[in-house]
């Protein structure tokens, strides 16, 4: 399971208690799970979709053999097989840059097929795509005081001052939200894996909560805000349910 | 081999201990002014060896790690059989310097027989991905640094807020906001979720800001957060100036299609009418 995260920048507090989920239950015993990093103040969107796609080879289909041992010591037996599953969360930018490198693998395919090349990176087209209130509609128009409450003042105020990918790509109406909407929308009938299953918080008072044509109907979750909607906890098991299905019980 | 206390302990010195110990090799200046400073037991006001801070923070870190390394012990997270070789710093055994270190982090081999392996495991996770290079250098600048140095880095923040207030369409150049970015992302409340009573029991806690009235420093760097304090209220009101800006552009951009739609309904209608009138006169049909 790939976890890509949000605009606060932290590749596994986002997540709040997914790492530790393998005590709960069987099937996250069974799940190896990658959290991505990346600088959502500084760090272009689409070079973040890039390095998903280009870098996800590396710990699928076969698991990452660096972190299978360290100084000669392996967390299991078995640490060759291939995985028999690939499940994509992303939450808010996340859920964003998950949809472009989807996008852009499928296009790859295309454009390889018709040169008469083999495609590469392709591996995220394996994927199962479930996002917690993506970002891919943008910001909401009362979207920057949204955004210090659930990022922080410090992300907002480097977003905002350095003009980065983020604070610029995420107005609505602009051109990577476009393009990632429309290449989408055209490449999901012959790619039905670029179809996202969506959570959304109810009140989300930091992204529109617009889904693509060709997602599948987004489920909603009332109580939860933008920040905690993709957080499990003893008192909130949705979140687990969701990445392991992409259905609400 | 498989062997998953094992497996833990090696993945916590990757993240915990070789990235300060690496730190320490790569910055020799920085390791030997705090060791000089350690062995002067010059801790307080001005009298810091120039440098010091670096090595000091990284120090302390080192301190915690080996806590850490206890309560996971305690907690059977780690195995108690094989050990982490023994932390030496120049050529002097950390154990040797956690006394001194003590000024700073106060007492941190506590009893954490209690801790929950489920929980020590996601604290561990959040604590390595905490410390980035903003907190770290909030944290030397706030604990260990000198007075000049502490002036100027905050005159620097406070200059770039005072700025942004007056122009809030400014845009900053990217090395001017690394130079402020520990203000921005340093504090305690840009990295956790909440003030956690519960954060207090780990070994973390000498860096929480919750803990700092326990400490002898911290009178020195009262008046650094309280700067601090005052100079994120300027972004703050600034960025809401910024957000009530947008709405009202987003606003007044509605109103204008909207009043442009009407406009050109009448000009597209005064236009066929000239047109018509024209051809008319044009051909000397109609009217006269």
């Amino acid at each position: 399971m790939v976890f890509v995260h949000g605009f606060r920048g932290k590749a596994v507090a986002t997540w709040d208690e997914f790492s530790s989920s393998g005590h709960t239950d069987l099937w996250w015993r069974d799940t190896d799970m990658l959290f991505v990093g990346y600088d959502s103040a500084h760090d272009n969107i689409t070079a973040v979709a890039d390095r998903v796609r280009t870098n996800l080879r590396k710990f699928y289909p076969k698991p990452h053999t660096p972190a299978m041992n360290l100084g000669g010591t392996t967390p299991r037996d078995d640490t060759s097989t291939p995985y028999g599953e690939l499940v994509a969360l992303g939450h808010s930018l996340g859920g964003l840059v998950l949809r472009r490198a989807m996008a852009d693998a499928a296009q790859d395919r295309l454009d390889s097929e018709t040169a008469g090349e083999k495609p590469q990176h392709q591996e995220i087209l394996n994927a199962k795509l479930r996002l917690f209130s993506p970002a891919s509609a943008g910001f909401r128009p009362a979207g920057m005081l949204g955004l210090v409450k659930a990022s922080g003042l410090g992300t907002v105020v480097e977003m905002y001052l350095r003009r980065s990918s983020a604070y610029t790509d995420l107005q609505p109406g602009s051109e990577l939200l476009v393009t990632t909407r429309n290449r989408t929308e055209q490449l999901a009938p012959q790619f039905s894996q670029l179809r996202a299953r969506i959570l959304w918080a109810n009140p989300d008072d930091v992204v529109n909560t617009e889904r693509y044509n060709t997602d599948f109907v987004a489920e909603t979750v009332d109580q939860q805000s933008h920040s905690t909607v993709c957080k499990p906890n003893p008192q909130y098991g949705l979140p687990l349910h969701f990445g392991a299905t992409g259905r609400r019980p | 081999m498989t062997d998953i206390p094992l497996y833990r302990l090696r993945a916590f010195e990757a993240s915990f201990i070789e990235p300060h110990m690496l730190f320490l090799e790569e910055y020799p200046q920085a390791r030997d002014d705090a060791l000089e400073l350690l062995a002067l037991h010059l801790m307080a006001g001005d009298q810091f060896v120039r440098g010091a801070s670096h090595g000091l923070l990284r120090m302390c870190l080192l301190v915690e790690s080996e806590a850490w390394l206890e309560a996971g012990r305690r907690a059977g997270y780690f195995p108690y059989a094989a050990g982490t070789p023994e932390i030496v710093i120049g050529e002097v055994p950390l154990d040797k310097l956690a006394a001194r270190l003590g000024y700073y982090t106060g007492p941190l081999q506590e009893a954490f027989s209690s801790a929950d392996p489920n929980r020590l495991a996601t604290q561990l996770a959040l604590e390595a991905e905490g410390l980035t290079p903003s907190r770290l250098e909030y944290l030397r600048l706030l604990i260990f640094a000198e007075n000049d140095e502490q002036r100027k880095r905050i005159e620097q923040a406070e200059q770039v807020a005072a700025l942004f207030v007056r122009r809030p369409d400014i845009t900053m150049p990217t090395d001017a906001m690394d130079e402020i970015s520990w203000v921005l992302h340093g504090p305690d409340d840009e990295i956790y979720e909440e003030d956690d009573p519960s954060l207090m029991e780990w070994p973390s806690r000498w860096r929480r800001e919750q803990s700092w009235h326990e400490r002898q420093w911290a009178e020195n760097a009262q008046n650094l957060r309280d700067r601090v304090k005052r100079c994120r209220q300027q972004f703050e009101a600034a960025i809401a100036q910024v957000a009530l800006d947008e709405r009202r552009a987003g606003e007044l951009q509605n109103r204008d299609v909207n009043a442009a739609a009407e406009t050109v309904g009448y000009s597209e209608a005064a236009a066929v009418d000239a047109d018509i009138l024209y051809w008319d006169q044009e051909d000397g049909i109609g009217n006269e």
